[in-house]
Parts: C-alpha cells; sequence; structure tokens
C-alpha cells in the first residue's frame, strides 16, 4: 500500500462535503495499478482527484476510505512541435501545459477556469467544455489516446500518438466526461494546434436575453470562422461576446464584422486582453463554492425560449446567466440560498427537454435535487460498462448516475 | 430454431421482399470492399434489408433467440473486411434506411438514418452554406451508417477531425434489441458518453439506426495550391516546415512520381510529369486569412525546394487539381490490373524516412508501390501494384504489407488511419497493444455484449474475450511476435 | 454457413461470347459502382448492383454458380445496360460489354419457350433489322395517329400480342415523314467539313424532324451533311439483348455502307447508337476481314453534340426564351462520357436558361427497349426522372437519345406534367431561325 500522506483517522474534507478516511498520493501507474487492485479486493471505496476543481460536484453517500491525490503525477512525457502532439501525465496542470505548448508556439485551443490548478486529467475526466467548441472542438476531439487505471487495478492504454488513428476502441474518447467512475488517468495524448497569431474580441450590448440570443445566432450563421459567441446576462447588462483568432489582418477584418452584424460595439478587446477575457469568463461561474450553479444543456433552435424563460424567473436578482448558442450551453448561477429558484429552473428546463447539472451547490440543495438530472438513456449499458472497469464498485461513488 | 423457422420468423419481420436466403443470393454478401488475399470472403446465413428501427430490433432479438451472430452491413465498401460474416449468421443490410429525416439550421444539425450517401448529404445542405466534413475517398458510395462504424476519415479530415468529431448521437439497437439514443459529452448531460465508444467500433456494439450529425460552414474562401518537388524528401521537408510555422491547412495530400505518371495522362490536372513528388495544399477560412496563408505556404515551398508552385481560387480550377488526386486510385489501372491500397499512420515527423521504408520496402520485394496520402496527418496510402493472375504476386504483397506494418509501428505508428482493424488487421493487434490493453477493449466489447453477438472475429484477436482459453493462445502470440505480457 | 452450390452446377460458359476473364477480374468490388446504378438505388440490394453482377458473372466463371440458375438470367436482364457504374470505376472495369457477353450466353444456352423467341423477334429482330420494316411501321403508326384509328386497333389485340400496347403509349406525335437514307442531303454554300449522318432506325422515323433539324444545324456551321444510302440499323438493341450474331450482321452493313471517303466524321444524333457504333470495333475484333475495318469506323463516329462542341459554333441569331433542364442519356454520359458537351451548347443559345435538376445522370428508365419489356421497374424510374424534372420548374426537357425522349414523355405524362420533351439539337435549330430560314435540304 502506498505511503499515507496524512496519518490521521479523522476524515478529510477533500472539498465542501466531500470527505475521505485517508489520502493517498501515486507518482506512477504501476503503483496506481496496484493500489486499486488491493483496493477492489479489500472493498475500500477511492475518490481521486486532482485540482479539486469540480470535485464538490456530485453526491457522495458517505465518506470514502481513500482520496486519491494524483496531483504528483506531473509532466510531459512527450512533445514533438512538428507532429502537433502531446504526451502528459494526468496531473499536470494546464497552465503548465499551456507554457509548455508556448515555446513550441503551440497551444491547447480552450480557456479553462483556474489554469494554475486545474490538472489535465481532471479536465478530461470531467469533460470540461469551454466557448472555443463552437469551432475548435472540446478536449474530447483533441484527445488521441490515454493511459488508465481501470478500478480493478488493470493498467491499459488505447490510442496512440498519431493524430489520426482507427486501431482498436475509441477508450479515451469514451472515457472523456466519465467522471472518473470507470477509470483513473494516467496519462493523456492530445492534438495540438499552431497558437493563433492574433486574437480579438468584440463585445455588443443588447436590452434582453432573448435579443442578444437572436443575434447571436444571426453572426453564428453568417461568420463561418468565428471562434467563440457567447451571451451573458449579468450585473454588466446584456452582451454578446464575439471571438475571432488567427492572423492579425483577419482578426481585425472580422470584429469589422462582427461589430456590423450584431449593430453594436461597447467594447473591442485585442490579444492579450482578449485572451484574458476569456479566461474570466470562464472562472465567474466557478470561482464561488458558495453559489449555485447549474449547467443545462439544450438544442441550439430551443436555447432562446428556454433562456428567455429562465431570465423571467430569475429578473431581478443576483443571478448570472452565460449561453453559446452555437452549440446550446447555458450556464446559470445563482445566491445560494436560492433553492427554490434553482429547482424551478430545473423544472423549467425538463419542461424543453432540456437536461442539467448541478455544477456546485449547497449540501441541502444537492440532497434535494439530482445531481446528474434525468437518468440517460442507455443506463443499463452504462452500468455494464461500469461492472467491467470497476467491478468492486470502489471509483468515484456518486459520481455520474452508473 | 432451425432454419426454416428462421427464414419465416424474419420473413414475419421484413416482409417477403426484405430477405435474400438462396445460395445465389447470399454469394453476392460474401465481400466487401477488401481485397482478396488480406481479407477472406464468407456467406452470411441470410440477409434482411429492413426499413425501419423497429425491424432492425425484432430482427436482433431473433437472432439472440436462434443464437446467430448479426453483422450490419451499409454499401460494403470497407477495405478492412468490417462488413464479412466471418462466421455466418445474419446480415443486416442498411441500404433501404436511406432517408435524410431533417435538417436544422440553427442546430447545424441533419438527422440522417444510416443508408444515406456520405456525399448526397453534403450535396443536400450545400445550398444552405453547410457541408458533412469527412470526406473519405469513397464518399460517392459509403454510407454515414458505415462511416460511423469505422471512424472514417479523409482528405480534409487535417483541420476538421475525424467522423467521431461529427457525430452529436446514435440511435442503436443493442446486442439484445433494446433501441437506445446514445448521447454526447457536453454541458448539463450527466451520462457516459456512449457516442464516443460505438463510433469507430466496427459494428460490434451496436446497430446504427439514425444518427444525429453536425454540419460544418462552408468557409468563406478557400484556395488550392499545387507545389512540385525534385525529391520525395523535399516534399516532406515542406510538409514538416509549413505545419512547425503554425499553418493548419484544411488538407495536405503528397503524391509520388509514380502516381504522377499514372494519373496526368489519364486527366491533365497540371501535375508536373517529372517531378518527384506533388503537394496538394488546401487553405481555407476568412479571405484575408487565406490570402496571407497561401503567401506564407508558398513562400515555405519554395524554400523547401519546390520546382513550381502554382494556386487555385474558383470551383472550377480547385476541382482540376483535386480531381487528379481523387481520381489516382482510378488512374492506377494504367500501371497494373491490380493494386493493395494501404493504411497506416505515423507519426508526422517520421514521415521522410517512412517513406524511404516504403522504396526499400519496394525494391525488397520487387513491387511497384505508389504513395498517394494524407501528408499532413501522417497517414500513408501505399498502393501496392500487382497483378492477380501471376503466380506469387498476391503472397508477395501481402508480405510487402506485413514488413511495413511493423516499420511502421517501430517509429511510433499504428495500425489503420482510416481503414479500421476489421479481419485484416486483427492478427496484427498484439504488435501495438498489451495483453492489458486488449482485455480493457474487450471489457467494453462485453459490457455491451456479452454474447459476442455482433460482428464476431473482428478487431480484438481471438484470446481476450472471456471464457475463451486464454492461456493458449497468450503463448502462442508470445511465439509469433514476442510479446511479453504486461 | 459456406455457399456450397457447385454440386449443383451444370451450365458454364461455353461457345461465343464467354465474358472475357480478364475483364471479369480487373472488378476488385470496391463498391464505387453502387450508387450509380438505377436498379441498385431502387432496390438496395446487392445482386441489383453492378458489383454484385460481376460476382456473379465470375461464380459462373468459377464454377459456383449454374449459367442457366433463374436468379442469374434475372439479373443479367433486370440491369438496364445504363453503364453509369462504367463512367466511376476506378477499375476501369467494361461492365458494358461483359454483361452483353453474359446475355449472349444465356441466348445461346437457355431453353426458351416457343412463345417468348416469337416474342422476341417479332418485338426486337423484326423491326429492327430492317429500315425498310420499321419505315412502314412508323409510317402506319403515324396514319393511325392522324386519323385517329388507335381505338379501333387497340379493341383487336393486335397491338398486344407483340406489346406493341406499351410502345405505341409512349410514342410522340411524329411530325414529319421518314427521312430515307440516301434521299436527302444538306450542302452549304461554305463547306469547310462534311460529315456522313448515321440516320437509325427510330430516329430517322419516329424523330425525322430531328435529323433532318440536324442537317440544317450543321449547314449554319457550314458542313455539307450527307445520309448514306445503304445504311442499317446500328444493332445496339441486339447486343443488349444477346442476340450478337444479329448485331455483327448489321455492323458488317453499316461498315460497308460508310465506306465513302473512309475518314469523314460519322454523325450520330442518338446516344444508344453512337454508343454501340462506337464499339464496333470491340464488337468484330475477332473477324479477320472486318477487325480493322470496324475499329477505324468506330474512330470516326461522334454524337452530333460533341461533334458541335469541338467547333466554334456559328452564333445563332434567335433568342429561345424559354428555361431548360437537361436530362443525360446514359448512352452518352456513361458510355460515351460526353457530359460538358451537350451543356456547351445549350450556353450558347441566346436567351435559354438552364437549370439542372437532381440525379440528372441517373437512367430515366428507358434503357433501349427496357421500359417494353420491365415494364414496372421502369415505371418506377421513370417516376423519379419525372419527380426531379418537375422539381426544376424548366419549361422543357431536353436530351439526346429517343429511347430517354420517349420514356421522360410517357413518365412526365402519368405524373400530370405536360412538359415538352425535345433533342438538343432542336432547341440549336430554333435559335438559328427553325426550319424556314435554314432549310437548304435537296433531294438526291
Amino acid at each position: 500500500m502506498p505511503m499515507s500522506i496524512h496519518d490521521t483517522t479523522n476524515a478529510h474534507e477533500l472539498a465542501t462535503g466531500v470527505f475521505a478516511d485517508e489520502v493517498v498520493a501515486v507518482e506512477s501507474g504501476s503503483r496506481l495499478a496496484d493500489f486499486l487492485r488491493e483496493a477492489t479486493a479489500a472493498n475500500h471505496s477511492v475518490i481521486p482527484f486532482g485540482g479539486r476543481r469540480s470535485l464538490a460536484t456530485g453526491n457522495p453517500t458517505e465518506p470514502a476510505r481513500f482520496g486519491l491525490d494524483l496531483t504528483g503525477l506531473t509532466g510531459i512525457l512527450s512533445y514533438e512541435p512538428a507532429d502537433l502532439t502531446l504526451s502528459v501525465r494526468a496531473g499536470t496542470t494546464l497552465a503548465d501545459i499551456q507554457r509548455a505548448l508556448g515555446e513550441g508556439g503551440q497551444e491547447l485551443p480552450i480557456d479553462v477556469p483556474f489554469p494554475d490548478v486545474t490538472t489535465i486529467g481532471g479536465l478530461v475526466a470531467t469533460g470540461f467544455v469551454g466557448p472555443r467548441r463552437l469551432r475548435s472542438g472540446s478536449l474530447r476531439d483533441l484527445l488521441i489516446g490515454c493511459e488508465f487505471v481501470r478500478g480493478d487495478g488493470l493498467l491499459a492504454k488505447a490510442g496512440g500518438m498519431v493524430v489520426k488513428n482507427v486501431s482498436g476502441f475509441e477508450i479515451p474518447r469514451f472515457l472523456h466526461g466519465s467522471w472518473g467512475a470507470l477509470a483513473v488517468l494516467t496519462s493523456v495524448n492530445l492534438k495540438v494546434t499552431p497558437m493563433a497569431r492574433a486574437d480579438g474580441t468584440l463585445l455588443a450590448a443588447f436590452d434582453d436575453v432573448g435579443l442578444a440570443i437572436d443575434a447571436a445566432h444571426r453572426l453564428i450563421a453568417a461568420e463561418p470562422s468565428i471562434e467563440a459567441c457567447v451571451v451573458t446576462s449579468d450585473r454588466d447588462g446584456v452582451r454578446v461576446s464575439a471571438r475571432s483568432v488567427g492572423r492579425a489582418g483577419a482578426v481585425a477584418a472580422s470584429l469589422d464584422s462582427f461589430a456590423q452584424c450584431l449593430g453594436s460595439e461597447v467594447a473591442r478587446l485585442e490579444v492579450e486582453e482578449s485572451r484574458a477575457f476569456w479566461r474570466e469568463l470562464v472562472n465567474q461561474y466557478a470561482e464561488d463554492n458558495s453559489k449555485t450553479v447549474l449547467a443545462l444543456g439544450a438544442r441550439p433552435r430551443d436555447i432562446r425560449a428556454l433562456a428567455t424563460r429562465i431570465g423571467d424567473v430569475t429578473a431581478g436578482d443576483e443571478s448570472a446567466i452565460q449561453v453559446s448558442p452555437g452549440f446550446g450551453s447555458l450556464r446559470i448561477m445563482t445566491p445560494t440560498d436560492g433553492e427554490d429558484l434553482a429547482t424551478g429552473i430545473v423544472a423549467l428546463a425538463a419542461a424543453d427537454g432540456a437536461n442539467y447539472v448541478l455544477e456546485s451547490a449547497s449540501p441541502a440543495l444537492r440532497s434535494s435535487l439530482p445531481t446528474w438530472g434525468a437518468e440517460p438513456e442507455g443506463i443499463e449499458v452504462m452500468r455494464s460498462v461500469k461492472r467491467q472497469f470497476d467491478p468492486g464498485g470502489i471509483l468515484n461513488l456518486g459520481r455520474l448516475p452508473v | 430454431m432451425d432454419r426454416q423457422q428462421l427464414l419465416e420468423e424474419l420473413e414475419r419481420i421484413v416482409g417477403h421482399d426484405g430477405i435474400r436466403h438462396r445460395p445465389v443470393d447470399l454469394l453476392v454478401y460474401e465481400y466487401d470492399g477488401s481485397v482478396d488475399g488480406a481479407v477472406d470472403t464468407a456467406a452470411p446465413t441470410a440477409v434482411v434489408l429492413p426499413r425501419s428501427t423497429d425491424q432492425v430490433s425484432a430482427i436482433v432479438k431473433l437472432a439472440k433467440r436462434a443464437d446467430l451472430p448479426v453483422v450490419a452491413r451499409g454499401a460494403g465498401t470497407g477495405l478492412s473486411g468490417g462488413a464479412v460474416a466471418q462466421r455466418g449468421g445474419i446480415i443486416v443490410s442498411l441500404t433501404r434506411m436511406d432517408r435524410v429525416l431533417d435538417v436544422n439550421l440553427l442546430d447545424r444539425t441533419a438527422l440522417v438514418e444510416p443508408g444515406v450517401i456520405n456525399l448526397e448529404l453534403s450535396d443536400g445542405v450545400r445550398d444552405q452554406g453547410l457541408f458533412f466534413a469527412p470526406d473519405p475517398s469513397s464518399q460517392k458510395a459509403c454510407t454515414i451508417g458505415g462511416n460511423v462504424a469505422e471512424n472514417s476519415g479523409g482528405p480534409h479530415c487535417l483541420k476538421y477531425g475525424v467522423t467521431t468529431n461529427h457525430i452529436l448521437g446514435l440511435e442503436i439497437v443493442l446486442p439484445n434489441g433494446e433501441v437506445i439514443w446514445t448521447r454526447t459529452a457536453q454541458d448539463g448531460y450527466g451520462g457516459l458518453d456512449l457516442t464516443a465508444a460505438v463510433v469507430g467500433s466496427e459494428g460490434m456494439f451496436g446497430i446504427v439506426t439514425k444518427a444525429l450529425v453536425k454540419l460544418t460552414p462552408i468557409p468563406a474562401a478557400t484556395t488550392v495550391m499545387l507545389a512540385a518537388f525534385g525529391s520525395l524528401d523535399d516534399a516532406s521537408r515542406a510538409v514538416t516546415s509549413i505545419i512547425a510555422a503554425g499553418n493548419l491547412p484544411a488538407s495536405l495530400e503528397m503524391m509520388d512520381n509514380l502516381t504522377i505518371q499514372a494519373v496526368e495522362p489519364a486527366y491533365h490536372a497540371g501535375y508536373p510529369m517529372d517531378a518527384a513528388a506533388v503537394l496538394l495544399i488546401e487553405s481555407d477560412g476568412h479571405p484575408v486569412e487565406v490570402a496571407e496563408s497561401v503567401e506564407e505556404i508558398e513562400a515555405l515551398c519554395r524554400e523547401a525546394g519546390a520546382t513550381s508552385l502554382r494556386s487555385a481560387d474558383t470551383a472550377a480550377e480547385r476541382d482540376l487539381l483535386w480531381k487528379g488526386r481523387k481520381m489516382a486510385l482510378a488512374a492506377m489501372g494504367r500501371l497494373a490490373p491490380n493494386y493493395y491500397l494501404h493504411d497506416t499512420v505515423v507519426p508526422r515527423s517520421r514521415l521522410p524516412e517512412t517513406l524511404e521504408t516504403v522504396e526499400a520496402i519496394a525494391r525488397h520485394h520487387k513491387l511497384q508501390i505508389a504513395n498517394v496520402f494524407h501528408a499532413g496527418d501522417g497517414n500513408l496510402h501505399p498502393l501496392m501494384l500487382f497483378d492477380r493472375r501471376k503466380p506469387g504476386d498476391v503472397e508477395r504483397i501481402l508480405e510487402a504489407s506485413h514488413d511495413l506494418i511493423h516499420e511502421c509501428v517501430r517509429v511510433g505508428g499504428m495500425l489503420s488511419g482510416e481503414h479500421g482493424i476489421g479481419t485484416e488487421k486483427r492478427g496484427y493487434m498484439t504488435l501495438v497493444f498489451s495483453e492489458s490493453d486488449l482485455r480493457a477493449m474487450a471489457g467494453l466489447k462485453e459490457a455491451f455484449d456479452p454474447d459476442q453477438r455482433f460482428n464476431p472475429e473482428k478487431v480484438i484477436p481471438t484470446g481476450y474475450m472471456c471464457g475463451e482459453v486464454k492461456q493458449l493462445h497468450l503463448q502462442a502470440m508470445q511465439q509469433q511476435h514476442g510479446i511479453v505480457p504486461v | 454457413m459456406a455457399v456450397s452450390l457447385v454440386d449443383l452446377v451444370k451450365h458454364g460458359y461455353s461457345g461465343d461470347d464467354v465474358p472475357d476473364d480478364d475483364l471479369l477480374r480487373a472488378c476488385v468490388h470496391c463498391g464505387m459502382c453502387l450508387p450509380t446504378c438505377p436498379t441498385y438505388r431502387l432496390t438496395g440490394q446487392e445482386a441489383s448492383s453492378p458489383r454484385g453482377r460481376l460476382w456473379l458473372m465470375k461464380s459462373v466463371a468459377d464454377g459456383r454458380l449454374d449459367l442457366l440458375d433463374p436468379e442469374f438470367d434475372e439479373q443479367m436482364y433486370q440491369c438496364l445496360n445504363c453503364r453509369a457504374c462504367e463512367a466511376v470505376c476506378p477499375s476501369g472495369v467494361h461492365y458494358g460489354p461483359l454483361v452483353e457477353a453474359a446475355r449472349s450466353q444465356l441466348e445461346q444456352h437457355r431453353p426458351r419457350p416457343l412463345w417468348q423467341r416469337v416474342r422476341r423477334r417479332a418485338g426486337l429482330n423484326f423491326p429492327f433489322s430492317r429500315v425498310s420494316r420499321m419505315r412502314a411501321m412508323v409510317n402506319g403508326l403515324r396514319l393511325y395517329q392522324r386519323v385517329g384509328l388507335s381505338a379501333a386497333l387497340r379493341k383487336t389485340g393486335v397491338l398486344r400480342l407483340v406489346r406493341l400496347e406499351t410502345l405505341e403509349a409512349m410514342l410522340p406525335p411524329i411530325q414529319e415523314a421518314p427521312l430515307v437514307s440516301g434521299k436527302e442531303s444538306w450542302n452549304p454554300p461554305l463547306v469547310e467539313d462534311r460529315i456522313d449522318l448515321f440516320n437509325g432506325c427510330v430516329m430517322s422515323t419516329v424523330f425525322s424532324n430531328v435529323n433532318r433539324a440536324t442537317g440544317r444545324v450543321l449547314a449554319h456551321n457550314n458542313v455539307a451533311t450527307a445520309v448514306p444510302a445503304t445504311q442499317q440499323c446500328c444493332g445496339a438493341l441486339h447486343v443488349h439483348s444477346g442476340m450478337m450474331d444479329e448485331a455483327r450482321k448489321l455492323a458488317r452493313i453499316n461498315i460497308d455502307a460508310f465506306a465513302g471517303d473512309g475518314v469523314s466524321p460519322i454523325i450520330v444524333t442518338a446516344a444508344g447508337c453512337g454508343a454501340a457504333l462506337k464499339e464496333y470495333g470491340f464488337l468484330l475484333k475477332d473477324d479477320p476481314n472486318y477487325a480493322d475495318r470496324a475499329a477505324r469506323f468506330s474512330g470516326r463516329v461522334q454524337d452530333v453534340t460533341e461533334y458541335l462542341a469541338a467547333r466554334d459554333l456559328v452564333p445563332p441569331t434567335h433568342d429561345v426564351r424559354a428555361t431548360v433542364t437537361y436530362q443525360e442519356p446514359c448512352h452518352l454520359a456513361h458510355a460515351q462520357r460526353i457530359i460538358a458537351q451537350p451543356r456547351k451548347l445549350l450556353a450558347q443559345v441566346p436567351g435559354l436558361e438552364i437549370t439542372e435538376m437532381k440525379e440528372s445522370s441517373l437512367c430515366c428508365g428507358s434503357a433501349g427497349i427496357y421500359n417494353i419489356i420491365r415494364k414496372r421497374m421502369a415505371d418506377d424510374l421513370g417516376d423519379r426522372k419525372a419527380e426531379n424534372v418537375v422539381a426544376t420548374r424548366a419549361d422543357c426537357v431536353v436530351t439526346a437519345n429517343p429511347g430517354c425522349h420517349m420514356q421522360l414523355r410517357t413518365s412526365l405524362k402519368r405524373n400530370g406534367s405536360e412538359m415538352p420533351v425535345r433533342h438538343i439539337v432542336e432547341i440549336l435549330d430554333e435559335a438559328y431561325g427553325g426550319p424556314v430560314v435554314g432549310s437548304k435540304a435537296t433531294n438526291a
């Protein structure tokens, strides 16, 4: 058994309301395999974690036996700029990855909350999706391979270090968004992209969310190269933020046509300002654990109606909404005591056929509202996969309804 | 269940017109697009041509009762034997489920049945300024269902990604006959990304009966460049420097001299006959972006020693440049009666040495090998030319292909970039995957299909499924490939 | 379960016209042909695809399938021989000659009941082996179209006996008297080139107006037209039906008829005839007396659109104010790969708008006499075509083959459309001022 870093009998609070009797750290895949094999044999429950940014999402039923600290599993295993590929251990932070890629003039085209602590393994496991999914995709689209340890301790790899590959089943992509319920990632291989030479954002103001979403849909339809387009409604008012990346000339021309299409221009952010703006935008919904955050997914064609109705029930309070109309994502943040509000929003969403995930909530709300929304279709297959990968059922209880 | 009873029950599901079962009917379902010799043919027990999801589900439930394998089939253009019923059973031909059910411009999605032909989907939404990005070379014939099963690629995958990047959800019939919609990881979804598992599973996890696919906006500007080089090495270096300088073209294709010799006289695309290699580079996006990147790419090509450069902005000029590439296989008939189209993938930076290896293999086996491939992805397509009627020719290409796979794996490559494993490369899986890796894959398969009903004897080598006598096979494999269990 | 038909195989290929083994084996079953095949598109089944049919032909060659298996017969004749598959085949498989050889094998070895033999002879061999017979028949039909004997004739059941019932329903109003070979020619004042017109059975009778229009349009372009006297039917329908000996007889007659100066282009107004004439070289390759002459003959053959598009057209003088859509005859687009030329010609007609239909190169279901002998499949294809034609909202559909012409007309009618069907040359003729201005016919 690996050394325990906290020799205590008291439960550790890994994140708000998430406890483990003991925290252990591992530094290698084979050690991790041994550990999970033994944990399965002993029927010890395990909560793996990296930057802990999403650890409070879910319904832990009781304290786990072990908290599994993966932040020591760091380092770049291979990076070949000419190949546009990167292999990195799962506990490496996004900031470290972007720094290394930056030296090769490359990047991962994704903005994530708190890159200094957020780990790549955690991002893949939680299936993080950012505004740039509109054109550059999410980590799901960048994953080309991984190494992982199943709940039963089987250490395996899938995919490879080539950008196009159909040799064997797509386990890496399948583990994306599996919330550590099937396996623990030890390393991931990613496709990277050349860093955009210029970056620009145009901010436009609107009177209400519905009109802003209509304008965003028009903009997206008119601009095939648009990188991201988000509608926000918060204390700054209602805004459409549209981003362009590429060569300076193209970005400048794009921002001009964005302004023309939207018929409004509050501000124009260039290069570093633009980059910082999008980093802050994703931080907003992750920085305050005391707020309730709901993520909703709906078809783009339905997102306007949904956002408008949510806007009606949240009018006048401290709530904030962020919508990506292009791919039907909506995030809403309400003050903690707004439990009824959250329940009301969930009911609205359900009526529109949209599902939700309760990303952040008070323990009370978490116990009254299922974190993962309605039971997904194919739950039997999912449980069957869970039994194959984690036959002892020790991994991440309460993460995903499997 | 005896045969007569099976046929009667199948007929009850799909009607008299929907079933084929006489020996002569089954003859034509023995093959797919794979090369004879590399993939064995095999006849199914019966073929059904359902018209609805309900029918597919009923067929699968019946197959379960009759304990027969089920093999889904689209256009049968696959190149790794995926649609061949190796152990017999029921072939479910999805060619009659070929409707585009819905196109939504706000969602930028199309809801299609599996038998819809890839190119016809793109053609159908072009007026709306959209297209379906995966464009395998067989796109005029292959179906979306087949694309999903094989996770098909194509020249434009360099920028746009492969099929899995363009599938948002799938209606599938599971091996127990249950029908489910799979979803994809996204905000607000709390479940496993079953879509990711099913795409590329070669028909082993579920039969796709509907697909919700992403449509991509047609870029505002597109330019195609043709750069000729005096050596393969110069051309490969140009590829590397284009990528290293921070360009990500929509596609970056290479053709060697042998290919040019076949193509140019047939299609007059304007490829210089004396070039050792040409690159076909497509840049698309914002007009300003395209103009600047074309200038930069041309400069990089010149630096790498390009002997001539041309570019085309109009659709007609672009089509002509592309024609040579797209018709390359067609033109090979001018060089030899048969060809074996290979598919391996290496890290981009290993292209120059891999091309040398291909040349060496050609010399060693006294074969003509033409190279026409997706250079930007490191996805090689050596075309091994042969004549089936000459004794020993088939054996030589199989040996050469064996050597090629080993060499590609040695430099960090993989077995297949887009054609799939099927039966063609199943025996090579242990070259790149350990016993644990294969057990993990087998575990996923068993979660979907514990009875091994769907498309048996594909992808996973014998010996990794539950209940198989593992040890014997392991020993055999250790002797064969020197693989040590992890 | 392995398919074991071997025990049942009694008949293989033998005699004349055995499908060429090298041609057969050129097919690597890649499947690129599938979506182009009309019967595959309708049925979705592999046996009804070019790849499936080639595999069946190979299976007979390999002794795995009996030549006389009813399904083999069914598939060889279900094929429209439209040759759309050939145009897209990466391996360059010559599908047409293979399916024709397979049919020839069936004709030689298949015992057909007496009534079938009589019907085939009556329906095909009789009218098409002598142009004079066709002329007489069409003259009769023209007469009865004019004086309205149709009802009376239909009652007698005479038409049904030889399945002329369908043919009768398909015939457009016959506008002019037949063009008798050797009796007319066109001689413009300035002659830059001379051609020999292939008159054709149906073109010289039912569509004689098109052949005359061809003479006028060529005259406007300073090309003199002769119509060699002793020419006969091209034999295409015989080849399609596996009646190879009859076809070879006709080919020899035509080669002699067009001996002339031995170099003038032979211009054809029917895509089906053109495709057959261009294959005389293959048809007679084993005939020591004719092999070379046949190859040279085939080298002279050009479709009228192919010939005109290669010249600089003298600019047409009259506006044709209409929107047209172009249906590609299979034997033009696929068998002869003539795709751009008709469109190029139409684009030069002042005032004319061209709108493309969906699936313009998919067979309309005519395919020689297919629409007579396999009405249901032909009707399905015709309906699909009519839908695509109507969807263009064009004023007129243009084509370049008599079979397509008649099938389009019938299909449009059946689907409630009165849209006219015209040969591309008729449009050009109109653009040059039509028969009055341009007529330079002289009786030879």
